[in-house]
């Protein structure tokens, strides 16, 4: 404050003036009377607030203070002088503040009194001015040359004070100052009020905020029909018997008063946490009625309750330990004790002694030895019984009746509070549900479509409902037949027929499609449109009797989400099947074209080299003419190869692949097939096996295909290869004989792994071939009854075929292995694998 | 390989095939280079010049559409295709590329040989052109003799296939050229049905010679054939009628 010199000089010129007075002011507009006599005086430094309900004419003071409305009789004085119009030394707020929107804080704040240097406005001087205005007044200055219209309701309101007291008033009247603000605002005009105050100034406060007006006022002033019907201060009288006053009403006993404030109290707690209401009412009221020790019994909804225990426990006040075990769980009806009785019955209980009391028989002895006398009023909402609050005295005797009065009002506001929380508890429940419904159809629709989504959803659903069964019914197209193909039922009573004909019953009526409808009083009908057809969901209930309005509303919500959801899912999938077979398409045109390409070059060398020698213009030397030859039996046999091949495969993809099984011996097979491709391979082709190698019910011929095409391959299209292992095991216990084609070339990628089977695709290599030698060589393994694989080594790669020994023994007796595809049934046919 | 010989470049990754070729080629005075992989034929290309490219469109690492393409790019060489495919969209796709010549697979000896011998009668005319004085078509002058285009004063490039189309069509301008005519005089004897030719390459020299909004120099004659138009010098006879 020392750099407020000015200010504080200047408060001391004006600090000495005297009150303002009001006398016997009279005011009548047409033939209602306003004003009867009013008689106010403020001194300065005082805070007089006057309070009123509504249309008693506070507003009608404020004017006759200011002087935009003359009193018919009477007068309003200051320093006892009579005050003319608009005196600059009494300033307003009013309600409406009478701001400027568009100007700045600093332009409202000079508004008619603008400070000029010669003719220009002198906006600095005004701005140091403002500053040192909200200096003095404890306020933040914030930014002056804001427009108004950008500050909040709580800024604009101190802006408008700030310009009411610039030029520091000796009577400040407030109509309403704090109406729309929030807590924070308020605090700091009241904040600046108490500084006006303590600056000598006198203050006429006009609130309907009695806790405002108790903080603030050193009196307080009661205005009804037109008259001041006391003046006291806020240390002397109760609000509430202000508000007697005000309302005319007789002053309430301290217990109702207590309870008057309790009850606006938890109206407040209960819209910030509804859980605590319920709590608060028990401690209140056992603050209130003066009972020592006090419960509150629920009654249990659910269907998990049985009977024996229906009231639960859920606040007490006061209670020993070990009393309140007893009082956990009490039965509806007289075995329940008072509780049970007054639950039951739905009327107060009182048990004058519950040592005689046969309501209290079936007590434990702890309970009684503190209790002799109870009494339980029933907690009654709109739906009935909720619950009861129960009074324990450890003397016996009847409550006072004021008390149990007082207990039945406190009763109805927690049934109230009790009933608020359930409604919030279910739309709770029920938002929760709907998000997890929600959820799960997100998950439905995504970009993965999750196997089983829809019936989970469904299921969600209805429990969600808490209906009993919910079913999904398609519209069979011409026939028009309702086939049912989702349903989730609950509870063992079937009734999936009549879901269907209450959807039937719904796509006959004609009508809006997309909204739910019950049919019936049981089920809950919603045709959807989905992209398989006409769709209709329905839900059932056992019992008729539980299908609610909310019901229909999660449904209709839920059967849109559904349906938006299945809209999705076919999406997705035409999506993906168009993908597949654009890229089937493009796997056959280029398998097509590198075949032709494969069928041709050989075909191309053969009509070559016999053109070739056949041309009369060139005489061919001998070892040409050999050479030329040579060329020709080669590329025949590889166009030979080529067509066995091409042969071998289509029968394997038509499964018409024939096999001669013999016993062979295994040994031979991949000596035969080494010779094979080592005649002209230089790496190393090592083979390791057993002693004993058992001899295998098998096609020796296609086995050695097998394996030749695994090492020509590993041969051939590996590179930096420089051996192959081939080692083979035995499996005793599953009957089987494994064996290890290992390279250590250049691997194949992890992504090429399940393709390199089929005919189209292979590695990148300079080799010709239609890459038909793995897809034969699965083919033929799983003719067999085994299975083929690749891994990969490190480096190179292994691949690892496995054959049963002997098979039809596996498929006679053993289960477990009938998965292994039997004989000539080829299960995985590379075409199929190949649109996956 | 003498510096007279015509040299071949081969693009093929199927030994017997390059054996095959090769040993043809060489017996009848051809230098051959065999490119394996199609990955260093650009070099040779830009390096060796050789007079045809035998082209193997289906080759392991290398799209062959894309060499043919990038060939043409940057040589007027002649280029024969050599493919498995049979489509006339294979043909048509290679054509516009700028092949020259498009060889099915399997072919014989005389096929091929007869195939690469027009290509190099297109480029090299073995009969000595009788005397021809520069013809303008507007800002066009076509020197048959110097084998020289110009298109407003700039020279215009053009393969030794789409400079024997348009010798053909300047030759006798005004005069209706039939599809086939064409054909066996550019392509040689047995093209007279493969119209795609000439209708590709009737495009690839609009493409190089005539502004966009019309052709006006090159009319086409549907289903009969193309007919030039006059030159300047000659533009006030009257039009022959069809």
């Amino acid at each position: 404050m020392d750099g407020l010199a000015a200010g504080t000089v200047e408060r001391v010129a004006w600090g000495s003036s005297s009150s303002l007075r009001v006398r016997g002011v009279h005011k009548r507009f047409g033939r209602i009377e306003v004003l009867r006599g009013i008689d106010l005086e403020v001194s300065p430094g005082e805070i007089l607030s006057l309070v009123g309900e509504n249309g008693t004419g506070k507003s009608t003071i404020v004017h006759c203070i200011a002087g935009t409305c003359l009193p018919d009789r009477g007068s309003v004085e200051l320093e006892g002088r009579s005050l003319g119009a608009a005196d600059k030394r009494v300033a307003v707020v009013w309600q409406d503040l009478a701001l400027c929107d568009n100007l700045s804080v600093v332009a409202n704040l000079f508004l008619g009194d603008e400070r000029c240097d010669g003719h220009v406005l002198d906006d600095r001087h005004m701005i140091a001015e403002a500053a040192d205005l909200f200096a003095a007044l404890r306020l933040t200055p914030g930014d002056f040359e804001r427009p108004v219209r950008s500050l909040s309701g709580g800024q604009r309101q101190l802006v408008a004070i700030a310009r009411a007291v610039r030029r520091w008033p000796d009577v400040l009247v407030l109509d309403e100052p704090t109406a729309s603000l929030g807590v924070n605002e308020t605090a700091v005009v009241e904040q600046l009020l108490r500084e006006l105050r303590t600056r000598g100034t006198a203050i006429l406060l006009v609130s309907h905020r009695l806790d405002q007006v108790f903080e603030l006022a050193d009196d307080i002033a009661v205005l009804r029909d037109g008259r001041i019907l006391a003046v006291a201060s806020p240390r002397e009288v109760h609000p509430d018997d202000v508000v007697a006053m005000m309302s005319g009403t007789e002053a309430m006993t301290s217990a109702r008063r207590q309870l008057h404030r309790l009850h606006s109290l938890v109206e407040q707690l209960a819209d910030v946490e509804p859980a605590a209401s319920l709590p608060l009412i028990v401690s209140a009221m056992a603050e209130a009625v003066d009972v020592e020790q006090l419960c509150v019994h629920l009654l249990d909804e659910s269907d998990e309750a049985d009977d024996d225990a229906r009231l639960r426990c859920s606040a007490t006040v006061g209670f020993p330990l070990g009393l309140v075990d007893g009082l956990d769980r009490l039965a509806l009806g007289p075995s329940g004790g008072p509780p049970g009785a007054a639950a039951a019955a739905a009327s107060t209980v009182i048990v004058e002694d519950a040592r005689t009391d046969p309501l209290c028989a079936s007590w434990r002895g702890n309970v009684l030895s503190h209790v002799r006398s109870v009494w339980s009023v029933p907690i009654v909402g709109a739906m009935g019984v909720l619950g009861t609050i129960s009074g324990f005295a450890d003397t016996p005797g009847s409550p006072v009746p004021d008390q149990l009065e007082l207990v039945t009002l406190y009763a109805s506001h927690a049934a109230a509070a009790i009933e608020r929380e359930r409604l919030l508890a279910d739309a709770t429940r029920r938002n929760r549900m709907l998000e997890t419904l929600r959820g799960v159809l997100d998950k439905l629709a995504g970009p993965q479509p999750a196997e089983g989504a829809l019936a989970v959803a469904l299921v969600a659903l209805c429990r969600g409902l808490g209906a009993d069964a919910i079913a999904l019914h398609h519209h069979g197209g011409d026939t028009g037949v309702l086939v049912t193909t989702e349903l989730v039922e609950l509870s063992d009573v079937a009734s999936v027929d009549r879901q269907r004909a209450a959807a039937a019953e719904v796509l006959r009526a004609s009508g809006r499609l997309d909204r739910a409808r019950p049919v019936g009083l049981d089920v809950l009908a919603v045709p959807i449109g989905t992209p398989d057809g006409r769709a209709v969901l329905t839900a059932w209930w056992a019992e008729a009797d539980r299908l609610s309005n909310d019901a229909l509303d999660l449904f209709d919500d839920a059967a849109r989400s559904l349906q938006l959801a299945l809209e999705r899912e076919a999406l997705e999938r035409a999506n993906a099947e168009a993908a597949a077979l654009r890229r089937s398409h493009r796997l056959q045109r280029d398998f097509l074209h590198r075949l032709n390409h494969e069928l041709r070059t050989p075909l191309t060398a053969i009509q070559g080299f016999a053109s070739t020698l056949r041309q009369t213009d060139v005489s061919w030397d001998s070892s040409a003419q050999e050479r030329f030859l040579d060329s020709i039996a080669t590329e025949s046999a590889r166009m030979g190869r080529l067509v066995g091949d091409l042969l071998d495969f289509s029968a394997i993809d038509s499964g018409t692949l024939r096999l001669v099984r013999d016993w062979c011996n295994l040994e031979l097979v991949l000596e035969a097939a080494r010779r094979c491709v080592g005649d002209t391979a230089s790496p190393v082709i090592d083979l390791d096996h057993p002693a004993e190698l058992p001899a295998v019910w098998a096609d020796h011929d296609r086995l050695e295909q097998v394996f030749v095409n695994l090492l020509d391959n590993a041969v051939r299209h590996a590179s930096g290869l420089t051996r192959v292992d081939v080692h083979s095991s035995i499996d005793t216990d599953n009957g089987t004989v494994t064996v290890r084609v290992a390279d250590d070339g250049c691997g194949i990628a992890p992504s090429l792994v399940e393709r390199v089977f089929v005919p189209r695709e292979r590695g990148s290599s300079d080799d010709a071939g239609a890459g038909l030698g793995l897809a034969i060589a699965r083919g033929i393994v799983v003719a067999h009854g085994g299975t083929i694989d690749i891994e990969a080594g490190r480096p190179g790669t292994i691949v690892v075929v496995t054959i049963p020994i002997d098979p039809s023994p596996l498929e006679m007796h053993d289960s477990d292995l009938t998965d292994a595809a039997p004989d000539f049934d080829i299960e995985t046919s590379p075409m199929e694998s190949s649109s996956d | 390989m003498t510096d007279d010989a015509t040299l071949v470049l081969v693009v093929e990754d199927d030994a017997n095939i390059v054996d095959l070729v090769q040993a043809n080629l060489l017996a009848r005075g051809f230098a051959v280079i065999v490119s394996r992989t199609g990955a260093d034929a650009r070099e040779v290309v830009d390096t060796k010049a050789p007079d045809v490219v035998l082209l193997d469109l289906m080759l392991p690492s290398v799209d062959g559409f894309d060499l043919c393409r990038e060939i043409r790019e940057r040589s007027s060489v002649g280029i024969i295709v050599v493919s498995a495919r049979r489509g006339e969209q294979d043909k048509v796709r290679a054509l516009n590329l700028g092949a020259d010549d498009y060889l099915t697979k399997p072919f014989g000896v005389d096929e091929l040989l007869a195939r690469i011998t027009a290509l190099l009668r297109r480029s090299r005319p073995s009969a000595p052109p009788e005397v021809h004085p520069p013809v303008t078509f507007g800002d066009i002058t076509v020197d048959l003799e110097a084998q020289l285009v110009t298109k407003g004063g700039a020279t215009v490039h053009l393969t030794p296939t789409e400079f024997a189309l348009l010798r053909e069509l300047v030759l006798v301008p005004g005069k209706l050229l039939s599809h086939a005519t064409l054909l066996r005089n550019v392509w040689g004897p047995g093209y007279e049905t493969a119209t795609e030719y000439t209708r590709v390459y009737v495009r690839r020299l609009r493409a190089k010679l005539e502004d966009p909004d019309g052709p006006t120099l090159i009319v086409t004659e549907p289903r009969a054939g193309y007919r030039m138009a006059l030159p300047d010098d000659r533009s006030n006879e009257t039009t022959p009628s069809r």
